[in-house]
């Protein structure tokens, strides 16, 4: 897991979305998706691991319910992640408020590959209103 | 036959074509995530995917602002060894380690080879 130091002592953890969008928009211009989806997967990876979930083989209710309170409202706020349902190992993933899409695709592939024990890939089935649907399954 | 086996039959195919010259082969998606690996247990699939997947969106970058067309490969030639990345569709992309001396040119006919089976697979 990577070990990350945030020595902010006024600031805290949080910085604005804007800040975000200039760091990913540009190095997703310059370098394409890879890099952006690749650092959501390592994260996704390390919350699992944080969380002791790694292979714990959730249900998509259990998984959906963590991943939201890590990730929403009471966690870093990367995104809402309104449902998460499950059909013989494919995940469909509808998620509002998100950044940027590569990396919070990135970051279910990550999360949802730790748990589940398999290589996952993923893509952007649909993006309309703020809402996203994200189908991730196994390579 | 999965996909994943006939693109494991290419990768197998290319190593043994290439003798000892080919060290680790893997089919990789353009967002970075690994297919099929054959690389060695000490490599990290992961992130050489993922970087492979970077650099040959750093090439057409590169290769935009020069307005020189769409890159046909891209080559990293170290003091240890070489580094190929070839596009094998649209989604997907070959990345090919290759021992110090390893005789590119062969090997770079083969990969192209091997590229073009995963396409037509994919």
């Amino acid at each position: 897991m990577r070990d990350i130091q945030i020595n902010r002592p006024t600031l805290g953890s949080f910085m604005s979305v804007v800040c975000f969008r200039y760091l990913n928009d540009d190095a997703q211009e310059l370098a394409g998706p890879a890099v952006i989806i690749d650092a959501g997967r390592q994260h996704g990876h390390d919350l699992i691991e944080a969380l002791g979930m790694m292979g714990s083989h959730q249900t998509s209710h259990e998984i959906h319910k963590e991943l939201n309170d890590a990730l929403g409202t009471n966690g870093t706020r990367l995104c809402l992640i309104k449902s998460m349902q499950e059909r013989d190992g494919m995940y469909e993933v509808v998620v509002t408020e998100y950044p940027c899409l590569s990396y919070t695709m990135g970051v279910l592939i990550g999360a949802i590959g730790t748990i589940t024990s398999t290589r996952m890939h993923g893509k952007v089935i649909s993006e309309s209103n703020g809402e996203c649907l994200y189908c991730i399954e196994p390579v | 036959m999965t996909r994943q086996d006939q693109i494991a039959q290419v990768l197998d195919q290319l190593r043994e074509n290439s003798g000892n010259d080919v060290t680790g082969v893997a089919a990789v998606g353009m967002d970075g995530i690994v297919l099929v690996s054959r690389m060695s247990a000490d490599v990290n699939a992961d992130r050489v995917g993922a970087v492979a997947a970077t650099m040959i969106g750093v090439t057409r970058r590169v290769s935009n602002e020069l307005r020189i067309g769409m890159p046909d490969e891209a080559i990293i030639q170290a003091d240890k060894g070489l580094f190929m990345v070839i596009p094998a569709s649209d989604q997907s992309l070959l990345a090919v380690n290759l021992r110090q001396g390893a005789n590119l040119g062969m090997v770079r006919l083969e990969a192209r080879d091997a590229a073009d089976k995963i396409k037509h697979i994919l």
